[in-house]
């Protein structure tokens, strides 16, 4: 019992440094001005889903693409202090129904980590990589974006943005 | 159609006038109910004559009758009202303050005007203007409460007088006036039965006996009753927690102008003498604590305001900032009352509602994403998923390590705290027609709480990461079905291996152990590990993509893993 209260006083004193925040180098709301506004991601992370789409579709296609799942928003979580005004905003997932098989799955892995490079992003987090069953996902670890990938029995995208400021707070910092 | 001007006139004490005499006049027709049996014909009278009396008697009874309904019916609908009027005159003078505050003077026709005048660079109109749209929504939010609540009583009271005037109550077609004012009891409107102190189930029982019209006016008149009632809807504890966060912040910014300016004349009392210029008078301090205090509860509600008002689909299940030692909220992302799969996430040491219950939040937007993901990619598209940040307990804090009874050390707060995330699951499936697949989290001593809770109430799945232990060292005291207890352990964290409370989660009989770890993809590239004690939950990891997984009810598509650490092989 003795032993488990130092390892829990251990404990209590890892979490007081774990939890003290280093020095910031720079101003938050400063680096979060600086960022592209919300709507600027959107447009930018929208044109990439139509540049994965035209090319899954030309090179391992077509499929017949809708939106799978609405988007929707969230705050910065602990990235940036919540009085910013700062957000996240999640983009409407699109897919298809079915699968891409597994003997195209390499090439259109490749398809979408070229593209995904392309707007910032690096392949990072879970991959699954089994018979029927494929996912990837990629991070933007600048701004903090994730992209996933999956197919399945269904196939799906999403992408989820970093925390930006909406345009209308963006214009009066 | 009631206007302001209306609403201000009211005075309560007429109506508390008019029930004090109609309770005189019930009682006096329930004082003759005896005599007017008496008075009938006697059965072996027989005539033209007896006909007749009998004829008028009959009339003069039913008449009584009716009258005594009517009586029976209005008397609680004025003492209802009488108390809905003081309730609108308080709820219409925070509107007043709210409005006078940010510069929005209300007219004696309801008509809100912007009077503020002000100069801004071009480039800040934008934003300003949007400000001062949101300041004059949340003005004409309180008065558009008002003005409703004022037409529905004003509205259901004339109805009932007039019914009563014309002897249309019902009274039951009985013989006694005593059972004409039982029946008349029926008709009575505004008095709303206050809800049982019960379960959950009980709670939904006493809200699904409501009509719908009384329900939206239980929420207008008393949100207390709903707010924080385990068992209620979640729309109806959103809507009623959402008046209260108004009537609270317009409230505290009032109580808090008012002490401020009193702080600064108190700052004009001289100091004792011998302490010029030097230190604050009892006085001064007192008032400067009153402010701390105050800010502090502002502080929350301000967070809670931001954090629920970030998305569209977040809703406000819980909300008491002064009824305990830790302000509590608890905050839905996702239709908790229609979602197929519900999750329910406590949190742990350090958290607070104003420093933390924000980011948690984002953190279950971000589960409820990859939990519907995932569904999507498993042929179930159509499925949908919420998730609930819960903090109604007293989660332990730094300041609170030393005291024994409330210290992480203990198991107290977890096991008070189990009792009250029990009673918030129950009512999650007690509100519901249905059976959702409900899941509950818990992070850290959070966990502990949630292994509490566990021993109280079902869920159908489990999962306790960066765990001190789940209140037992048996996994049958979790009533979790066999299988279903998963735990994910992070290298580096201390706190998955201290193993204070019930011995380490991973080595419970039965336990799902998942990966947190890095892993290996087939191409060889690294994959994202959760390292540490706080980064469970980021996208991407392989821990967050188990929890979204076991929420989604797919665990055949977790990724199952070793969670021994070095405390494994200490105890």
């Amino acid at each position: 019992m003795i032993i488990r209260i130092l390892v829990l006083l251990a404990t209590l004193v890892v979490l007081l440094t774990a939890c003290s925040s280093p020095e910031d180098t720079m101003d938050p709301a400063v680096e979060l001005a600086a960022r592209p506004t919300s709507e600027q991601m959107l447009t930018r992370y929208e044109q990439m889903y139509r540049d994965i789409q035209d090319r899954l579709d030309t090179e391992i296609g077509p499929f017949e693409w809708y939106q799978t799942r609405e988007g929707g928003q969230a705050g910065c979580g602990t990235a940036f202090p919540a009085e910013l005004g700062g957000r996240t905003v999640a983009l409407p997932s699109w897919g298809f129904n079915g699968n891409i098989v597994d003997q195209d799955w390499a090439r259109a892995r490749d398809i979408i980590t070229a593209v995904t490079v392309e707007y910032g992003f690096a392949s990072g987090g879970v991959q699954i990589d089994e018979p029927g069953r494929h996912t990837l996902n990629a991070f933007d670890t600048t701004l903090g974006a994730y992209f996933t990938f999956g197919t399945d029995i269904n196939t799906s995208m999403q992408t989820t943005t970093g925390c930006h400021l909406p345009a209308a707070v963006s214009s009066s910092t | 159609m009631v206007s302001l001007a209306d609403v201000r006139r009211w005075d309560p004490a007429g109506v508390e006038a008019a029930f004090t005499g109609l309770g005189v006049a019930r009682d006096r027709l329930l004082g003759v109910d005896d005599e007017l049996r008496t008075a009938a014909p006697p059965p072996d009278w027989s005539g033209t004559a007896s006909d007749a009396a009998r004829a008028e008697h009959d009339r003069v009874a039913e008449r009584l009758r009716r009258v005594t309904a009517g009586i029976a019916a209005l008397r609680p609908s004025l003492a209802a009202a009488a108390d809905a009027v003081v309730a609108l005159s308080r709820d219409l003078d925070q509107a007043d303050h709210l409005a006078a505050a940010h510069g929005f003077p209300i007219g004696p026709a309801g008509i809100v005007t912007d009077v503020r005048q002000t100069v801004l660079p071009v480039d800040q109109i934008d934003a300003y203007n949007q400000q001062r749209g949101v300041e004059q929504a949340e003005v004409l939010t309180l008065l558009g409460g008002v003005l409703r609540r004022a037409t529905d009583i004003d509205t259901d009271l004339a109805d009932l007088l007039a019914r009563a005037v014309d002897e249309q109550i019902d009274d039951g077609g009985g013989i006694s006036l005593l059972g004409a004012a039982t029946t008349g009891l029926g008709s009575a409107v505004l008095a709303l039965p206050a809800p049982p102190t019960g379960t959950p189930a009980q709670n939904n029982a006493w809200w699904d006996g409501l009509t719908p019209g009384d329900q939206e006016r239980v929420i207008s008149a008393h949100p207390e009753w709903v707010a924080n009632r385990d068992g209620i809807p979640a729309a109806a504890r959103d809507e009623a927690n959402r008046a209260r966060l108004l009537i609270e912040t317009a409230r505290l910014d009032r109580e808090l102008a008012d002490t401020t300016s009193r702080w600064h004349t108190a700052l004009d009392e001289p100091l004792p003498a011998g302490m010029e210029g030097q230190g604050e008078t009892a006085g001064q301090l007192q008032l400067r604590q009153d402010i701390e205090r105050l800010q502090a509860r502002r502080d929350v509600l301000g967070a809670v305001a931001t954090t629920v008002n970030t998305g569209p689909d977040r809703h406000l299940l819980l909300l008491d900032v002064s009824g305990h030692d830790q302000p509590r909220a608890a905050i839905a992302v996702g239709d908790v009352d229609t979602a197929d799969h519900v999750a329910v996430f406590t949190p742990g040491f350090t958290t607070t509602v104003a420093g933390s219950l924000g980011s948690y939040t984002d953190d279950l937007s971000g589960v409820q994403r990859t939990s519907e993901q995932q569904l999507t990619l498993a042929g179930r598209g159509g499925e949908t998923v919420a998730g609930v940040a819960w903090l109604g307990y007293d989660a332990p804090q730094w300041s609170t390590t030393l005291d024994p009874d409330d210290s992480v050390a203990s198991s107290a707060p977890a096991q008070d705290g189990g009792r009250q995330l029990a009673g918030f699951l129950d009512g999650v499936g007690a509100a519901r027609d249905d059976d959702p697949h409900l899941t509950a989290l818990g992070h850290s001593y959070g966990s502990t709480t949630t292994g509490y809770a566990l021993q109280h109430t079902a869920v159908d799945d489990a999962v306790l990461f960066g765990s001190p232990g789940a209140g037992t060292d048996d996994i049958t005291d979790l009533h979790v079905p066999d299988g279903h207890t998963a735990v994910l352990e992070a290298r580096h964290d201390p706190v998955a291996d201290v193993a204070h409370f019930g011995g380490d989660p991973n080595q419970l009989d039965g336990v799902a152990n998942l990966s947190s770890r890095e892993e290996t993809g087939p191409d060889g590239r690294p994959l994202r590990e959760s390292v540490g004690h706080s980064d469970y939950l980021a996208p991407g990891t392989t821990s967050q993509h188990n929890i979204a997984a076991t929420v989604a009810g797919l665990p055949e598509r977790r990724i199952s893993g070793d969670n021994s650490g070095i405390g494994d092989w200490i105890w």
